[in-house]
């Protein structure tokens, strides 16, 4: 019996440490690391001791004895990956770096701005050393970022990372300052003055554009705001998505993992997400959404494609169930083969096709993946009526109500920090932008890689921080009492962990009466006061003191 | 091992096969325990959860602290035993990354109470549990 890795695989590499035999691989350091797309196990090496299958956060890994049907490809893509790199030099175990000591005293207090993947996974790191604390802030009264607002409601495995961020939030040292805005309500300087460093981890949150003409009209959104309205980020909750159009049809701009998430959200039977946690008003939209189709337009072909296999297999394995129609449009081509997504997608090309019209196949409806097609025009009036698009010289018009650009995200300037244009990241040697001062995740690396990617970069970033605390940086002001008491004066209705916790508690409650996972609350105003509501002091540990134990009371109640 | 220290290629593959057999021992005997656990009458678990605590400091010891008659072989000054054997800060801090894995079963399993905690404390042996089988202990552990 051997352990295979499926589809929601982060990245985020425990595993490979956890082996006994080292038959995880690419392991972080190795090269490949950074552009693989998950994580593969060595079958004829695997010892199926389910060490792996206990480290991964995400439940990624599982015994091939158990596997779905959906999951059986990924037997092959496992070993698929050690047929083109057998690693033959592997040590017996894969290498820990020593235990690395604080050589000064401390305590150190350290900032992490934005708490999301990146930002936890840097406060997870600093924590491993008794002398540091660290705050972590963020915009929103919600922590999780992306992994709240970016992962797509029916990839339920891979919000269980969620337990590993409970983990790290429950940790000595650890507070959260949630609804407070740095460069609003507290500046970079209020932060440097009050902390021995400071970790922006604050990700890429606007996206690149098109630039064509048109791209501005009403109908034609950014995916990651289409993202952030079914995941109920509360800034995009009054997104103006017209899924009522006569046309019947969404265009969606690129093809990378985005494009194929709110693709499937689109063509998904709305059924199929009443058990998710997807935001309450969008998904009443998607009930009563006209779209029968969603035409995923990718400028090169298929050998090109931004998808990556785990995701393509997935959507073929709803393809196969008849929950979504997948039709490949190469443009009369024969589809290339050659690699492993090469081949599941021809696969998918010649399915035999469904009645041609979508009239015939109620209920299902389809995503075309139409390859060789650059938008070249969005017209429309007052809104987006059709896409004009070019391929092998010859212009086509696709009617379309909604247009969806999905060509990547992209960093925005960040308030009091130094910004590259270019690749919009902050500009950093090893994630430090000036000692004190440091970056994580999207906003020191670019928006790529998955949340468990961030666990690497995150570490990469703690040691410089470590080697500067040990070198020496001027010592700050205050103490963790007086800087609860900075944040509270700016802004009064912050929420710490228990209000997070409040709230979590809330949204699952709501959820479990309707039979799902949580039902967000996507108000502000209306989390904070769930927080405050449900905040009760618990006590400091899990068990009653000793004196309590004697007398039957605490001193402290 | 883990440091990716070089030793003697013998060594190396003896304790590589034995690591790998030993992983696949305690896989099984984490699935059972978590898998029986539930089903321990009330009375057993409160029984259970002061004496593996004890038993696995006893065994602990019988691994790695040298016999008196080895000490004696060797010369190793009694208090440079007591030192190394658990009394220096650094070999105490050792002691207690050793068990970062049986804490965590004992977690996973309900073997931990406040009496017990109490035990773990006293034997030199609490801290932190580990999240997953052979996680690194870090310095806060």
């Amino acid at each position: 019996m051997a352990y295979v890795v499926t589809q929601s695989c982060c990245a985020d590499a425990s595993c490979v440490i956890a082996c006994p035999v080292n038959c995880i691989h690419p392991a972080p350091g190795e090269p490949g690391f950074a552009e693989a797309e998950m994580l593969y196990v060595d079958a004829t090496a695997c010892v199926g001791c389910g060490a792996c299958a206990t480290a991964c956060p995400v439940d990624a890994i599982k015994p091939d004895t158990v596997l779905t049907p959906d999951e059986q490809p990924f037997v092959a893509i496992n070993a698929d990956y050690f047929d083109c790199f057998p690693h033959p030099v592997r040590t017996p175990l894969s290498v820990v770096a020593k235990q690395r000591r604080l050589t000064r005293r401390g305590p150190f207090r350290v900032a992490v701005v934005g708490a999301g993947p990146a930002g936890l996974y840097t406060a997870d790191e600093l924590l491993k050393h008794p002398e540091v604390s660290v705050d972590v802030y963020d915009r929103l009264p919600t922590p999780y970022g992306l992994v709240r607002a970016g992962v797509a409601p029916d990839h339920h495995h891979t919000k269980r990372v969620e337990k590993l961020f409970r983990a790290i939030e429950e940790q000595p040292g650890f507070r959260y300052f949630l609804g407070v805005e740095i460069g609003r309500d507290l500046t970079l300087a209020d932060l440097e003055a009050q902390y021995d460093a400071v970790v922006y981890s604050v990700g890429a949150s606007a996206d690149r554009s098109l630039g064509i003409e048109g791209e501005q009209l009403p109908g034609s959104l950014s995916a990651t705001d289409l993202v952030g309205w079914y995941n109920g980020h509360p800034d995009k909750v009054d997104l103006d998505v017209p899924l009522d159009g006569t046309s019947g049809r969404a265009v969606v701009v690129g093809n990378g993992n985005v494009a194929l998430d709110v693709a499937r959200i689109l063509a998904l039977d709305p059924a199929a997400l009443e058990h998710t946690d997807i935001a309450a008003l969008p998904w009443a939209a998607l009930c009563r959404s006209n779209v029968r189709e969603v035409v995923v337009l990718g400028r090169r072909g298929p050998a090109d494609a931004a998808f990556t296999l785990p995701e393509l297999v997935g959507l073929a394995g709803l393809a196969e169930s008849g929950a979504i129609d997948v039709v490949v449009d190469t443009g009369g081509a024969p589809p290339p083969t050659g690699t492993r997504k090469l081949e599941v997608l021809a696969e998918l090309a010649a399915r035999p096709a469904r009645p041609a019209r979508p009239a015939a196949a109620p209920g299902v409806r389809r995503i075309v993946l139409r390859f060789h097609t650059t938008p070249v025009r969005i017209a429309g009036d007052d809104r987006v009526r059709a896409v004009e698009v070019v391929r092998d010289g010859t212009t086509e018009v696709i009617e379309a109500d909604l247009v969806l650009r999905a060509i990547g995200y992209h960093g925005r300037p960040v308030a009091d920090l130094p910004y590259d244009a270019a690749t919009g990241t902050v500009p950093h040697v090893d994630g430090r932008v000036r000692p004190g001062l440091y970056v994580a995740g999207w906003v020191k690396r670019g928006p790529t890689g998955f949340i468990g990617t961030n666990k690497s970069c995150a570490e990469g970033t703690v040691a410089a921080i470590l080697d500067d605390l040990d070198a020496g940086l001027p010592t700050p002001v205050g103490s963790l009492a007086s800087i609860a008491s900075v944040v509270a004066g700016r802004c009064p209705a912050y929420v710490d962990l228990a209000g997070w916790r409040a709230i979590d508690a809330e949204e699952r409650r709501r959820g479990e009466r309707r039979s799902r996972p949580r039902a967000k609350i996507v108000d502000v105003d209306e989390m904070a006061r769930v927080a405050r509501a449900g905040t009760t002091p618990t006590p400091r540990r899990g068990y009653p003191s000793l004196r309590r134990l004697v007398r039957g009371f605490d001193g402290r109640t | 091992m883990r440091a990716g220290d070089d030793m003697h290629p013998m060594l190396q593959r003896i304790m590589q096969i034995h690591v790998a057999e030993e992983a696949r021992h305690i896989g099984f005997a984490h699935q059972y325990l978590q898998h029986h656990a539930p089903k321990l009458k009330r009375r057993d678990r409160a029984a259970l959860s002061v004496i593996v605590p004890v038993i696995m400091k006893w065994l602990c010891n019988e691994i790695l602290v040298p016999s008196k008659q080895a000490q004696r072989d060797m010369g190793i000054p009694d208090a440079v035993m007591k030192d190394l054997y658990w009394d220096a800060p650094e070999s105490e801090k050792f002691l207690r990354d050793l068990f970062g894995d049986v804490r965590m079963l004992a977690e996973e399993t309900g073997l931990l109470n406040p009496v017990s905690r109490r035990l773990w404390r006293a034997l030199g042996i609490d801290g932190r549990s580990s999240r997953f089988r052979s996680q690194p202990a870090s310095a806060a552990a």
